[in-house]
Protein backbone atom coordinates (compact mmCIF):
# COMPACT_ATOMS: atom_id res chain seq x y z
CA UNK A 1 0.00 0.00 0.00
CA UNK A 2 2.36 2.66 -1.10
CA UNK A 3 -0.34 4.90 -2.51
CA UNK A 4 -1.57 6.38 0.69
CA UNK A 5 -4.21 8.57 -0.79
CA UNK A 6 -6.11 5.80 -2.52
CA UNK A 7 -5.82 3.38 0.29
CA UNK A 8 -9.07 4.61 1.70
CA UNK A 9 -10.87 2.72 -1.00
CA UNK A 10 -9.46 -0.60 -0.07
CA UNK A 11 -12.16 -2.59 1.71
CA UNK A 12 -9.57 -4.98 3.05
CA UNK A 13 -7.72 -2.32 4.94
CA UNK A 14 -8.34 -2.67 8.64
CA UNK A 15 -11.21 -0.32 9.36
CA UNK A 16 -10.80 1.56 12.57
CA UNK A 17 -13.62 1.03 14.97
CA UNK A 18 -16.42 2.35 12.81
CA UNK A 19 -19.46 0.89 14.46
CA UNK A 20 -20.36 2.34 17.77
CA UNK A 21 -20.56 -0.49 20.18
CA UNK A 22 -22.87 -0.05 23.09
CA UNK A 23 -20.07 -0.45 25.57
CA UNK A 24 -17.73 2.26 24.37
CA UNK A 25 -18.78 5.78 24.99
CA UNK A 26 -19.36 8.13 22.11
CA UNK A 27 -16.26 10.10 22.99
CA UNK A 28 -14.12 6.99 22.81
CA UNK A 29 -15.21 6.04 19.35
CA UNK A 30 -14.69 9.54 18.14
CA UNK A 31 -11.03 9.32 18.89
CA UNK A 32 -10.48 5.75 17.78
CA UNK A 33 -12.20 6.29 14.46
CA UNK A 34 -9.16 7.99 13.03
CA UNK A 35 -10.61 8.82 9.64
CA UNK A 36 -12.58 11.89 8.83
CA UNK A 37 -15.88 11.64 7.03
CA UNK A 38 -14.22 12.84 3.88
CA UNK A 39 -11.70 10.03 3.92
CA UNK A 40 -14.17 7.24 4.49
CA UNK A 41 -14.69 4.68 1.78
CA UNK A 42 -17.54 5.78 -0.42
CA UNK A 43 -18.80 2.25 -0.65
CA UNK A 44 -19.36 1.76 3.03
CA UNK A 45 -22.87 2.40 4.14
CA UNK A 46 -23.01 0.39 7.31
CA UNK A 47 -22.34 2.42 10.40
CA UNK A 48 -22.18 5.63 8.38
CA UNK A 49 -25.66 6.76 9.33
CA UNK A 50 -26.08 10.14 10.94
CA UNK A 51 -28.24 10.31 14.01
CA UNK A 52 -31.62 11.89 13.55
CA UNK A 53 -31.07 14.42 16.30
CA UNK A 54 -27.87 15.64 14.67
CA UNK A 55 -29.65 15.95 11.38
CA UNK A 56 -32.64 17.70 12.94
CA UNK A 57 -30.32 20.20 14.58
CA UNK A 58 -28.45 20.87 11.36
CA UNK A 59 -31.66 21.16 9.39
CA UNK A 60 -33.10 23.65 11.84
CA UNK A 61 -29.97 25.73 11.44
CA UNK A 62 -30.36 25.52 7.68
CA UNK A 63 -33.95 26.69 8.01
CA UNK A 64 -32.93 29.64 10.15
CA UNK A 65 -30.17 30.53 7.75
CA UNK A 66 -32.58 30.40 4.85
CA UNK A 67 -35.28 32.29 6.65
CA UNK A 68 -33.02 35.26 7.26
CA UNK A 69 -32.33 35.57 3.58
CA UNK A 70 -35.75 35.29 2.01
CA UNK A 71 -38.98 37.17 1.64
CA UNK A 72 -42.06 35.05 1.89
CA UNK A 73 -42.86 31.39 1.98
CA UNK A 74 -42.39 30.69 -1.70
CA UNK A 75 -38.96 32.16 -1.62
CA UNK A 76 -38.09 30.05 1.40
CA UNK A 77 -39.31 26.89 -0.29
CA UNK A 78 -37.28 27.76 -3.34
CA UNK A 79 -34.22 28.18 -1.20
CA UNK A 80 -34.78 24.83 0.50
CA UNK A 81 -35.28 23.33 -2.91
CA UNK A 82 -31.89 24.68 -3.93
CA UNK A 83 -30.27 23.17 -0.84
CA UNK A 84 -31.83 19.85 -1.70
CA UNK A 85 -30.66 20.07 -5.27
CA UNK A 86 -27.06 20.25 -4.18
CA UNK A 87 -27.51 17.15 -2.06
CA UNK A 88 -29.45 15.28 -4.69
CA UNK A 89 -27.04 15.70 -7.54
CA UNK A 90 -24.33 14.07 -5.47
CA UNK A 91 -26.64 11.44 -4.07
CA UNK A 92 -27.56 10.37 -7.56
CA UNK A 93 -24.00 9.93 -8.72
CA UNK A 94 -23.06 8.06 -5.59
CA UNK A 95 -26.04 5.71 -5.50
CA UNK A 96 -25.75 4.73 -9.13
CA UNK A 97 -22.06 4.11 -8.66
CA UNK A 98 -22.69 1.95 -5.60
CA UNK A 99 -25.16 -0.15 -7.53
CA UNK A 100 -23.05 -2.91 -9.06
CA UNK A 101 -25.06 -3.41 -12.20
CA UNK A 102 -25.92 0.20 -12.70
CA UNK A 103 -28.04 1.29 -15.60
CA UNK A 104 -28.62 4.56 -17.26
CA UNK A 105 -32.26 5.16 -16.44
CA UNK A 106 -34.16 6.52 -19.39
CA UNK A 107 -37.78 5.66 -18.66
CA UNK A 108 -39.94 7.75 -16.40
CA UNK A 109 -41.30 4.87 -14.40
CA UNK A 110 -37.96 3.26 -13.72
CA UNK A 111 -36.37 6.49 -12.57
CA UNK A 112 -39.31 7.23 -10.30
CA UNK A 113 -39.10 3.75 -8.90
CA UNK A 114 -35.40 4.37 -8.31
CA UNK A 115 -36.28 7.50 -6.34
CA UNK A 116 -39.05 5.72 -4.47
CA UNK A 117 -36.89 2.81 -3.34
CA UNK A 118 -33.15 3.34 -3.67
CA UNK A 119 -32.94 7.06 -2.94
CA UNK A 120 -35.48 6.94 -0.14
CA UNK A 121 -33.87 3.90 1.43
CA UNK A 122 -30.50 5.57 1.49
CA UNK A 123 -31.82 8.85 2.82
CA UNK A 124 -34.43 7.67 5.31
CA UNK A 125 -33.79 3.98 5.78
CA UNK A 126 -37.05 2.85 4.22
CA UNK A 127 -38.75 3.16 0.86
CA UNK A 128 -41.39 5.84 0.41
CA UNK A 129 -44.93 4.88 1.24
CA UNK A 130 -46.46 5.23 -2.16
CA UNK A 131 -45.70 6.05 -5.75
CA UNK A 132 -48.65 7.02 -7.86
CA UNK A 133 -49.20 8.34 -11.29
CA UNK A 134 -51.80 11.00 -11.25
CA UNK A 135 -53.08 12.11 -14.60
CA UNK A 136 -51.91 12.49 -18.08
CA UNK A 137 -53.96 14.53 -20.43
CA UNK A 138 -53.52 16.23 -23.71
CA UNK A 139 -55.32 19.41 -23.28
CA UNK A 140 -56.77 19.89 -19.91
CA UNK A 141 -55.61 18.29 -16.78
CA UNK A 142 -58.18 17.81 -14.11
CA UNK A 143 -56.57 16.55 -11.05
CA UNK A 144 -58.10 15.50 -7.79
CA UNK A 145 -55.61 16.24 -5.10
CA UNK A 146 -55.74 12.84 -3.48
CA UNK A 147 -59.42 13.58 -3.06
CA UNK A 148 -58.47 15.55 -0.02
CA UNK A 149 -58.22 19.27 -0.44
CA UNK A 150 -59.46 20.68 -3.63
CA UNK A 151 -60.03 20.03 -7.23
CA UNK A 152 -57.49 21.81 -9.33
CA UNK A 153 -57.73 22.40 -13.00
CA UNK A 154 -54.77 23.19 -15.18
CA UNK A 155 -55.18 24.56 -18.63
CA UNK A 156 -51.78 24.73 -20.19
CA UNK A 157 -52.90 23.48 -23.52
CA UNK A 158 -50.24 20.84 -23.59
CA UNK A 159 -49.40 17.46 -22.26
CA UNK A 160 -48.23 17.16 -18.71
CA UNK A 161 -47.91 14.29 -16.35
CA UNK A 162 -48.01 14.29 -12.59
CA UNK A 163 -46.46 11.71 -10.40
CA UNK A 164 -46.64 11.61 -6.67
CA UNK A 165 -44.33 10.09 -4.14
CA UNK A 166 -45.78 10.12 -0.67
CA UNK A 167 -44.33 9.65 2.75
CA UNK A 168 -46.61 9.12 5.73
CA UNK A 169 -44.25 10.52 8.31
CA UNK A 170 -41.43 12.43 6.65
CA UNK A 171 -38.22 12.28 8.59
CA UNK A 172 -37.06 15.74 7.59
CA UNK A 173 -39.88 17.57 9.27
CA UNK A 174 -40.54 15.21 12.15
CA UNK A 175 -39.30 17.69 14.74
CA UNK A 176 -40.50 20.81 13.02
CA UNK A 177 -43.72 22.47 14.02
CA UNK A 178 -44.57 25.13 11.52
CA UNK A 179 -45.95 28.33 13.03
CA UNK A 180 -49.41 29.49 12.01
CA UNK A 181 -48.28 32.38 9.86
CA UNK A 182 -46.17 30.00 7.77
CA UNK A 183 -48.80 27.31 7.54
CA UNK A 184 -48.31 27.02 3.79
CA UNK A 185 -44.71 26.06 4.27
CA UNK A 186 -43.67 22.46 3.92
CA UNK A 187 -40.06 21.85 4.83
CA UNK A 188 -40.00 18.82 2.59
CA UNK A 189 -39.24 21.26 -0.18
CA UNK A 190 -35.73 20.15 0.68
CA UNK A 191 -36.59 16.58 -0.26
CA UNK A 192 -38.36 17.86 -3.36
CA UNK A 193 -35.08 19.49 -4.32
CA UNK A 194 -33.29 16.17 -3.96
CA UNK A 195 -35.85 14.47 -6.20
CA UNK A 196 -35.55 17.31 -8.68
CA UNK A 197 -31.80 16.86 -8.83
CA UNK A 198 -32.13 13.13 -9.42
CA UNK A 199 -34.54 13.69 -12.29
CA UNK A 200 -32.39 16.46 -13.66
CA UNK A 201 -29.29 14.32 -13.49
CA UNK A 202 -31.06 11.57 -15.38
CA UNK A 203 -31.95 14.04 -18.16
CA UNK A 204 -35.58 14.55 -17.35
CA UNK A 205 -35.54 18.19 -18.33
CA UNK A 206 -38.67 20.07 -19.04
CA UNK A 207 -37.19 21.70 -22.04
CA UNK A 208 -35.09 19.73 -24.37
CA UNK A 209 -32.71 22.08 -26.02
CA UNK A 210 -29.83 19.78 -26.59
CA UNK A 211 -31.05 18.25 -29.83
CA UNK A 212 -28.28 18.38 -32.39
CA UNK A 213 -30.52 20.17 -34.86
CA UNK A 214 -31.40 23.17 -32.76
CA UNK A 215 -29.89 26.08 -34.60
CA UNK A 216 -28.00 28.36 -32.30
CA UNK A 217 -26.02 31.37 -33.36
CA UNK A 218 -22.58 30.83 -31.95
CA UNK A 219 -22.64 34.05 -30.01
CA UNK A 220 -25.62 33.22 -27.80
CA UNK A 221 -24.92 31.04 -24.82
CA UNK A 222 -26.94 27.84 -24.51
CA UNK A 223 -30.04 28.38 -22.40
CA UNK A 224 -29.91 26.10 -19.43
CA UNK A 225 -32.61 23.46 -19.44
CA UNK A 226 -35.26 23.66 -16.76
CA UNK A 227 -35.37 20.74 -14.38
CA UNK A 228 -38.71 19.02 -13.89
CA UNK A 229 -40.81 20.94 -11.39
CA UNK A 230 -40.96 19.14 -8.09
CA UNK A 231 -42.90 20.49 -5.13
CA UNK A 232 -43.88 19.26 -1.70
CA UNK A 233 -47.40 19.44 -0.27
CA UNK A 234 -48.92 18.43 2.99
CA UNK A 235 -51.81 16.08 2.36
CA UNK A 236 -53.02 14.71 5.68
CA UNK A 237 -54.97 11.49 5.78
CA UNK A 238 -56.48 9.54 8.63
CA UNK A 239 -53.80 8.56 11.10
CA UNK A 240 -51.04 10.44 9.32
CA UNK A 241 -51.48 14.17 9.86
CA UNK A 242 -48.03 14.97 8.41
CA UNK A 243 -48.30 12.89 5.27
CA UNK A 244 -46.41 14.68 2.57
CA UNK A 245 -46.70 14.28 -1.13
CA UNK A 246 -43.84 15.10 -3.44
CA UNK A 247 -45.47 16.21 -6.65
CA UNK A 248 -43.48 15.78 -9.83
CA UNK A 249 -44.55 17.55 -12.95
CA UNK A 250 -43.13 16.18 -16.15
CA UNK A 251 -43.55 18.14 -19.30
CA UNK A 252 -44.35 17.44 -22.89
CA UNK A 253 -40.83 16.80 -24.13
CA UNK A 254 -40.27 14.02 -21.64
CA UNK A 255 -43.57 12.39 -22.49
CA UNK A 256 -42.78 12.56 -26.16
CA UNK A 257 -39.47 10.90 -25.54
CA UNK A 258 -41.23 8.31 -23.42
CA UNK A 259 -43.45 7.50 -26.42
CA UNK A 260 -40.41 7.02 -28.61
CA UNK A 261 -38.74 4.74 -26.12
CA UNK A 262 -41.73 2.43 -25.85
CA UNK A 263 -40.63 -1.01 -26.97
CA UNK B 1 -5.30 -9.37 -14.43
CA UNK B 2 -5.42 -6.85 -17.24
CA UNK B 3 -1.83 -7.49 -18.10
CA UNK B 4 -2.24 -6.55 -21.69
CA UNK B 5 -3.81 -3.11 -21.39
CA UNK B 6 -1.54 -0.25 -22.27
CA UNK B 7 -3.44 2.93 -21.53
CA UNK B 8 -2.49 5.85 -23.72
CA UNK B 9 -5.04 8.38 -22.65
CA UNK B 10 -7.91 8.88 -20.25
CA UNK B 11 -10.48 11.56 -21.00
CA UNK B 12 -13.54 12.76 -19.09
CA UNK B 13 -16.25 14.62 -20.98
CA UNK B 14 -19.11 16.45 -19.30
CA UNK B 15 -22.79 16.04 -19.93
CA UNK B 16 -22.94 18.85 -22.43
CA UNK B 17 -19.93 17.49 -24.24
CA UNK B 18 -17.62 19.91 -22.52
CA UNK B 19 -14.13 18.62 -21.85
CA UNK B 20 -13.56 18.01 -18.14
CA UNK B 21 -10.25 16.25 -18.07
CA UNK B 22 -7.77 14.74 -20.47
CA UNK B 23 -4.50 13.08 -19.72
CA UNK B 24 -1.96 11.72 -22.14
CA UNK B 25 0.10 8.77 -20.93
CA UNK B 26 1.87 7.93 -24.16
CA UNK B 27 5.22 9.16 -25.32
CA UNK B 28 4.57 8.52 -28.98
CA UNK B 29 1.66 10.84 -29.72
CA UNK B 30 1.14 14.53 -28.97
CA UNK B 31 -1.69 15.71 -26.73
CA UNK B 32 -3.49 17.16 -29.69
CA UNK B 33 -4.04 13.72 -31.16
CA UNK B 34 -5.98 12.66 -28.08
CA UNK B 35 -8.00 15.82 -28.00
CA UNK B 36 -9.00 14.97 -31.52
CA UNK B 37 -9.82 11.37 -30.63
CA UNK B 38 -11.93 12.45 -27.66
CA UNK B 39 -13.80 14.84 -29.90
CA UNK B 40 -14.51 12.20 -32.50
CA UNK B 41 -15.67 9.67 -29.99
CA UNK B 42 -18.43 11.98 -28.75
CA UNK B 43 -20.21 11.43 -32.03
CA UNK B 44 -19.72 7.70 -31.87
CA UNK B 45 -21.06 7.59 -28.32
CA UNK B 46 -24.10 9.61 -29.29
CA UNK B 47 -24.81 7.15 -32.07
CA UNK B 48 -24.20 4.15 -29.85
CA UNK B 49 -26.48 5.39 -27.11
CA UNK B 50 -29.48 5.88 -29.36
CA UNK B 51 -29.03 2.51 -30.98
CA UNK B 52 -28.56 0.33 -27.93
CA UNK B 53 -31.82 -0.38 -26.17
CA UNK B 54 -30.33 -1.70 -22.97
CA UNK B 55 -29.00 1.28 -21.08
CA UNK B 56 -25.70 -0.22 -19.99
CA UNK B 57 -23.04 2.20 -18.79
CA UNK B 58 -20.20 0.43 -20.57
CA UNK B 59 -20.24 1.10 -24.29
CA UNK B 60 -17.42 -1.15 -25.42
CA UNK B 61 -15.01 -0.53 -28.24
CA UNK B 62 -16.03 2.65 -29.98
CA UNK B 63 -13.63 2.49 -32.87
CA UNK B 64 -10.06 1.75 -33.71
CA UNK B 65 -7.74 3.95 -35.67
CA UNK B 66 -4.28 2.98 -36.79
CA UNK B 67 -2.65 1.47 -33.71
CA UNK B 68 -5.11 2.87 -31.19
CA UNK B 69 -8.37 1.48 -29.84
CA UNK B 70 -10.93 3.77 -28.20
CA UNK B 71 -13.27 2.53 -25.48
CA UNK B 72 -16.21 4.41 -24.04
CA UNK B 73 -18.31 4.52 -20.90
CA UNK B 74 -21.22 6.76 -20.09
CA UNK B 75 -22.64 7.32 -16.63
CA UNK B 76 -26.30 7.88 -16.03
CA UNK B 77 -25.65 11.59 -15.82
CA UNK B 78 -24.22 11.60 -19.31
CA UNK B 79 -20.66 12.09 -18.22
CA UNK B 80 -18.48 10.18 -20.62
CA UNK B 81 -15.20 8.46 -19.94
CA UNK B 82 -12.95 7.60 -22.82
CA UNK B 83 -9.91 5.40 -22.60
CA UNK B 84 -7.52 5.08 -25.50
CA UNK B 85 -5.31 2.00 -25.51
CA UNK B 86 -2.74 0.84 -27.97
CA UNK B 87 -3.91 -2.20 -29.87
CA UNK B 88 -2.35 -5.24 -28.21
CA UNK B 89 -1.51 -8.65 -29.60
CA UNK B 90 -4.00 -10.44 -27.40
CA UNK B 91 -7.68 -9.63 -27.15
CA UNK B 92 -8.69 -7.21 -24.43
CA UNK B 93 -11.41 -8.68 -22.26
CA UNK B 94 -14.48 -6.57 -21.68
CA UNK B 95 -14.33 -7.40 -18.00
CA UNK B 96 -10.85 -5.87 -17.74
CA UNK B 97 -11.96 -2.77 -19.54
CA UNK B 98 -15.05 -2.47 -17.35
CA UNK B 99 -12.86 -2.75 -14.31
CA UNK B 100 -10.66 0.04 -15.56
CA UNK B 101 -13.63 2.28 -16.27
CA UNK B 102 -15.05 1.48 -12.88
CA UNK B 103 -11.90 2.85 -11.31
CA UNK B 104 -12.11 6.02 -13.35
CA UNK B 105 -15.75 6.28 -12.31
CA UNK B 106 -14.72 5.90 -8.68
CA UNK B 107 -12.26 8.74 -9.04
CA UNK B 108 -14.95 10.87 -10.63
CA UNK B 109 -17.46 10.09 -7.87
CA UNK B 110 -14.91 11.10 -5.27
CA UNK B 111 -14.55 14.36 -7.14
CA UNK B 112 -18.30 14.94 -7.39
CA UNK B 113 -18.89 14.20 -3.72
CA UNK B 114 -16.66 17.10 -2.83
CA UNK B 115 -19.11 19.79 -1.72
CA UNK B 116 -16.89 22.50 -3.15
CA UNK B 117 -16.92 21.06 -6.62
CA UNK B 118 -19.70 22.45 -8.78
CA UNK B 119 -20.67 19.71 -11.20
CA UNK B 120 -22.75 22.12 -13.27
CA UNK B 121 -19.92 24.43 -14.05
CA UNK B 122 -18.27 23.66 -17.33
CA UNK B 123 -14.81 24.22 -16.02
CA UNK B 124 -12.29 21.42 -16.38
CA UNK B 125 -11.47 19.41 -13.27
CA UNK B 126 -8.41 20.82 -11.59
CA UNK B 127 -8.32 18.71 -8.46
CA UNK B 128 -4.90 17.38 -7.55
CA UNK B 129 -6.41 14.34 -5.90
CA UNK B 130 -8.33 13.49 -9.05
CA UNK B 131 -5.34 13.77 -11.35
CA UNK B 132 -3.27 11.72 -8.96
CA UNK B 133 -5.78 8.89 -8.99
CA UNK B 134 -6.11 9.06 -12.78
CA UNK B 135 -2.34 9.00 -13.03
CA UNK B 136 -2.18 5.82 -11.01
CA UNK B 137 -4.93 4.21 -13.03
CA UNK B 138 -3.15 5.04 -16.26
CA UNK B 139 0.24 3.92 -15.12
CA UNK B 140 -0.78 0.76 -13.31
CA UNK B 141 -3.27 -0.57 -15.84
CA UNK B 142 -0.46 -2.73 -17.17
CA UNK B 143 -1.15 -4.95 -14.20
CA UNK B 144 1.90 -4.41 -12.03
CA UNK B 145 0.07 -3.09 -9.01
CA UNK B 146 -3.27 -4.28 -7.73
CA UNK B 147 -5.54 -2.94 -5.08
CA UNK B 148 -5.30 0.62 -6.23
CA UNK B 149 -7.94 3.10 -7.18
CA UNK B 150 -11.14 1.32 -6.35
CA UNK B 151 -12.84 -1.30 -4.27
CA UNK B 152 -13.30 -3.51 -7.32
CA UNK B 153 -9.67 -3.88 -8.09
CA UNK B 154 -9.03 -5.97 -5.03
CA UNK B 155 -12.30 -7.86 -5.19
Amino acid sequence: MDFGHVQINDPNAPAPNQRLSAASSAADSRYTRGKSTLERSLNKTKGAEVSLSAFAFMFSEMLQYAQKRVQGIQDLERKLNEFGYRVGIRMLELLVWRDKNSKRETRVLSVLYFVHTVVWKNLFGKPADSLEKSTENDDECEWLWCGAISKVTWKWGHMVRFDMISDNDPLVSRYISVPKELSQLNCNAFVAGIVEAVLDGCQFYNQQILTPFTPFPLSTPLPSPQPARVTAHTVPIDGFPFRTTILIKLDREILQREELLKP
Amino acid sequence: MNMNIDVNCIAVIGKQNNPLYIKNFSTTHPDLKYHYIAHTSIDVIEERVTQIKTPDVYLGLLYAMEDLAVYGYMTNTRVKFIIVVSVPDAVIKDADMKNLFRRVHTAYIMQVCNPFYNSDSHKPIESRQFSRVIDIIGKTAGGKVTGVGGPDSSA
